[in-house]
């Protein structure tokens, strides 16, 4: 029965009208920015990141995670409505909501979605208040040497997840990694890649390279086409499913949930393959799959659920053992630590009410996007025929005002500027920018453990190879790698992900 | 597709000089101008990026001033001076 206090004690955290009301701000404004086309979760997430920075931790991460909710929400709006998915995981959505959207049923597949998330959502709360506890047990016991071996196991699995050729991601990953050594080293006071500048003694400042590589890059992506967004609806109506299509969508919805869970827990980034998973799996055990892409509920239900439920699950990594399992987490670990709180098992013992605030913020930001989103679905669809030339000015300002705010800097807005030329040249040469970022925030923690575990070792390699679980964790990253580059995997890889942008 | 000549898609100029100019822009004035006139004038030249009518582009930019004032400086209380010391020079 922990887990009930312990629930009760996240929910007292954050009913208050405070943490509540900045919930709402957050899922308000995530489906604000996320509804924009072309603009997906972690986007949306670098662009308001910086507003959280004022607020306390416990409520900044409550806002946060309805940014992510909303931003999600938003995106499948997007998709429904004018199938343009904002990032890879709404791709699926687009399949069949749009199709159901041309066939005059947008309303339903809206409320297919919402409804599916809100289920998905309730049913990955309670897992991950029953998984995080006992995860964070074995965690405590990890030494240096294990942490280091997490990492290089998390950093391998976002290479094999990330989309594109292994080769260029496997660039990325090294290129954070190089980037995060900038600054002081922490060991013997030597300034490291500064090019002279005070400024950088610090290290790059992580607000900046994640709205810069994220943010401004996604501008001028934008900006490459005067984009003529069609909606093919401005009126939603008949948005209460009717009673065969909540029994159509229910059992999708309850397997996409599960599919979903466990594919988030995987660190690397599994939650992006949750939809397709789940799509694929519907698609299967439907009787008559042909009508998948024509305008299947079900094809709505399962891929929302299962994306859902993976969002969900993918903040056990990073709640228990302070490892992102996506770019998403990366930024929610980027603002924990700006907010002084070290991520790690260690928040769950030291920070109890703001480790189950959070959870339980979790399964409040789903209520309110059902509530508060299905009402106002009207206006999102009104905001879709808002011109970009309005929005950009006004992300842009927010952004740099924003980024200015975290250490009254200055020259954080340089790099933010550089950073986003840089990630629009990495896109044109088809440059996945989200492992660079996990191996920008991952590698200061790696350096440390690395070298925490050499010095407890006496300058003894063989430590990381000799203690059991330290060992276990290198050789599945090993095989995880290997498995990147089998050329059978390769190719379904590519298959996987063709449907992305 | 990838055995053709590379000729990206690329963004415009005036939008590559607007968006990363901004930032700039604000970060070299904002401690000097202050907060009101950097986050008009950063605005105004964001909104250079795409091609609109100046009126149009003038609304956007009080539009968003506005709000960004109301946010930001009254909300949140960001610790910037309003006007900055080279406007003092002025008067």
């Amino acid at each position: 029965m922990d887990m009930i206090s312990n629930l009760g004690l996240g929910l007292d955290a954050a009913l208050t009208p405070y943490n509540i009301l900045f919930c709402f701000i957050g899922t308000l404004l995530g489906t604000l920015v996320g509804v924009l086309p072309g603009i997906g979760p972690t986007a949306t997430i670098a662009m308001l990141l910086p507003i959280t920075l004022s607020l306390s931790p416990e409520t900044s991460l409550i806002m946060l995670a309805g940014i992510y909710y909303g931003a999600q929400y938003g995106g499948s709006t997007t998709a429904i409505l004018i199938n343009l998915p904002g990032e890879s995981s709404s791709a699926v959505t687009a399949l069949d909501g749009y199709q159901m959207a041309r066939q005059g049923r947008a309303g339903t597949a809206l409320a297919t979605a919402a409804l599916s998330s809100f289920l998905a959502g309730t049913i990955a709360t309670l897992i991950v208040a029953m998984l995080a506890p006992p995860l964070t047990a074995v965690a405590l016991r990890f030494g240096s040497a294990e942490y280091f071996s997490l990492m290089v196991l998390g950093l391998a699995a976002s290479i094999v997840l990330a989309s594109g050729e292994v080769i260029k991601t496997i660039a990325m990953v090294s290129l954070g990694l190089i980037f995060g050594l900038v600054g002081t080293d922490i060991n013997t006071g030597e300034m490291r890649f500064t090019l002279g500048r005070p400024e950088l003694a610090d290290g790059l400042n992580f607000v900046a390279v994640a709205v810069g590589l994220f943010g401004i890059a996604e501008i001028l992506r934008n900006l490459e086409h005067s984009v003529i967004r069609t909606a093919v609806v401005r009126h939603v109506s008949g948005l209460w499913p009717r009673r065969e299509d909540l029994r159509a969508m229910l059992k999708p919805a309850v397997r996409g949930t599960f599919l979903g869970s466990a594919l988030g827990v995987l660190p690397g980034g599994g939650a992006i393959l949750a939809s397709f998973a789940s799509y694929a799996l519907e698609k299967k055990l439907s009787p008559n799959s042909e009508r998948f892409g024509q305008g299947a509920i079900e094809g709505v239900a399962g891929p929302e659920a299962a994306n859902n439920a993976g969002a969900q699950t993918s903040f056990i990594p990073m709640l228990t053992l302070g490892v992102p399992a996506n770019p998403v987490m990366a930024l929610m670990i980027g603002a924990m630590i700006i907010q002084g709180i070290v991520p790690g098992p260690q928040v769950a013992t030291e920070q109890p009410v703001l480790f189950w605030g959070l959870i339980a913020s979790m399964w409040i930001g789903n209520l309110l996007l059902v509530v508060l989103n299905l009402p106002l679905i009207g206006l999102w669809v009104k905001l879709l025929t808002v011109p970009y030339g309005i929005l950009f000015p006004a992300i842009l300002a927010f952004a740099s005002i924003g980024v200015f705010s975290v250490n009254s800097n200055a020259f954080d807005l340089y790099v933010m500027a550089s950073f986003g030329i840089f990630g629009y040249i990495l896109a044109k040469l088809h440059f996945e920018p989200a492992p660079m970022l996990l191996g920008f925030v991952l590698g200061p923690l790696l350096e440390e453990h690395l070298r925490r575990a050499m010095i407890l070792s006496h300058g003894d390699m063989s430590v990381f190879v000799t203690r059991p679980i330290s060992a276990a964790l290198l050789i599945t990253a090993a095989l995880v790698l290997a498995v990147a580059f089998l050329p059978s995997i390769a190719k379904r890889r590519d298959e996987v992900f063709v449907e992305e942008d | 597709m990838r055995s053709e000549r590379f000729q990206p898609d690329l963004a415009p100029l005036r939008a590559f000089i607007a968006i990363l100019g901004a930032p700039i822009f604000f970060g070299a004035t904002i401690r000097g101008l202050g907060f009101l006139p950097a986050v008009a004038l950063t605005t105004l030249l964001a909104s250079l990026a795409a091609s609109s009518r100046l009126s149009t582009i003038l609304l956007i930019t009080a539009g968003i001033t506005v709000f960004c004032l109301l946010v930001f400086y009254y909300g949140l209380g960001l610790p910037i001076r309003l006007l900055g010391p080279w406007l003092g020079m002025l008067t």
